[in-house]
């Protein structure tokens, strides 16, 4: 019997270490989810910047928030670098735009934020798409995080 | 005439300091250029090996390329992180494709290439716009180059 007792405890032992062991679960599940906590809350206030800076639309705003190798792509086909973009007709929006379907993920040093944007915007005198993706990754600098690259992928009415 | 000799003398060896600081003047520009060469180079490279996978077409051949945090954003709307983008319907590209307007930023472990595509490709059955821009973000990990982030602007054939 108490061979039997103590095959038992063994067993409950081993299966107890098997499931703690398992990725997502008890301890492990918490500090996942505070880890990916973390990285959304750190994508959300990065953006609330970069956005920030878009309603203020003047290369003094955007200045400090882009990275010296910055890039921007556009769903119309234009393209530029922080240099052409900062000297180029910036996008002015009106109030910070809404912000929906965010995805965050990163390593410590870089954010990748994948999300849409609902906004009233004019560029070059036409209308913006007014719900559409954006793709934007951002390097840590200090405690500032610095746009790298930009997909914009609403088109311009025609 | 010795005073006027030395002033002419003085003038001429301020005038040559001074252009000898100007940016991107003599040894400035060689190295500048080298420098700019081996980061477009750099990124032609990482474009490649990136595309390379993409014609194998399978996620076995994606999977070492891709960084944990990436995520790809498509103008149809689609978006995935890396995990779902390994479990997904990949694209099919019948060869590696013409890169073109190939603008290649970077610091030491980072790179963002922007460039046009033209390529032969089908997605979901449908065909893939033939020529459009692509922006794609790699990071440096050890000797290779990881993809964080591509944004894909070709729209699909309706």
């Amino acid at each position: 019997m108490t061979g039997r007792k103590h095959l038992l405890a063994v067993g409950l032992v081993t299966v107890s270490a098997f499931f703690s062991a398992m990725p997502g679960l008890g301890t492990g599940s918490a500090a996942i989810a505070a880890e990916q906590a973390d990285v959304q809350a750190q994508g959300m206030a990065a953006l609330q910047v970069f956005l920030a800076a878009a309603v203020v639309g003047t290369p003094q705003a955007f200045d400090p928030v882009l990275a010296p190798e910055y890039q921007i792509e556009r769903a119309d086909g234009s393209g530029l670098d922080k240099e052409g973009y900062l000297k180029s007709n910036l996008p002015k929006f009106a109030a910070m735009p809404e912000v929906s379907n965010v995805k965050v993920t990163g390593t410590g040093d870089i954010l990748v934020v994948r999300y849409e944007i609902t906004l009233d915007a004019t560029r070059n005198g036409k209308r913006v798409q007014r719900h559409a993706p954006r793709l934007t990754v951002f390097r840590k600098q200090g405690d500032s995080w610095l746009v790298v690259a930009h997909a914009n992928f609403a088109t311009l009415e025609k | 005439m010795i005073d006027r000799k030395h002033l002419i003398a003085a003038g001429l060896f301020t005038a040559c300091a001074f252009v000898a600081t100007l940016p991107g003047f003599g040894m400035g520009t060689a190295a500048i250029a080298a420098e700019q060469g081996d980061l477009q180079a750099q990124g032609m490279a990482a474009l490649k090996v990136f595309w390379t996978a993409i014609v194998a077409g399978t996620a076995k051949a994606l999977d070492p390329v891709l960084a944990p945090e990436y995520q790809v954003e498509r103008a149809d709307g689609s978006g995935m992180d890396r995990a779902a983008y390994l479990k997904s319907e990949l694209p099919k590209v019948a060869a590696l494709p013409e890169f073109t307007s190939v603008n290649v930023t970077g610091t030491g472990d980072l790179l963002v290439v922007r460039y046009y595509v033209t390529v032969n490709s089908t997605r979901k059955g449908k065909v893939v716009q033939r020529h459009a821009p692509r922006l794609t973000v790699f990071r440096k990990q050890g000797d290779s180059w990881l993809v964080v982030v591509h944004a894909n602007f070709a729209t699909l054939e309706k």
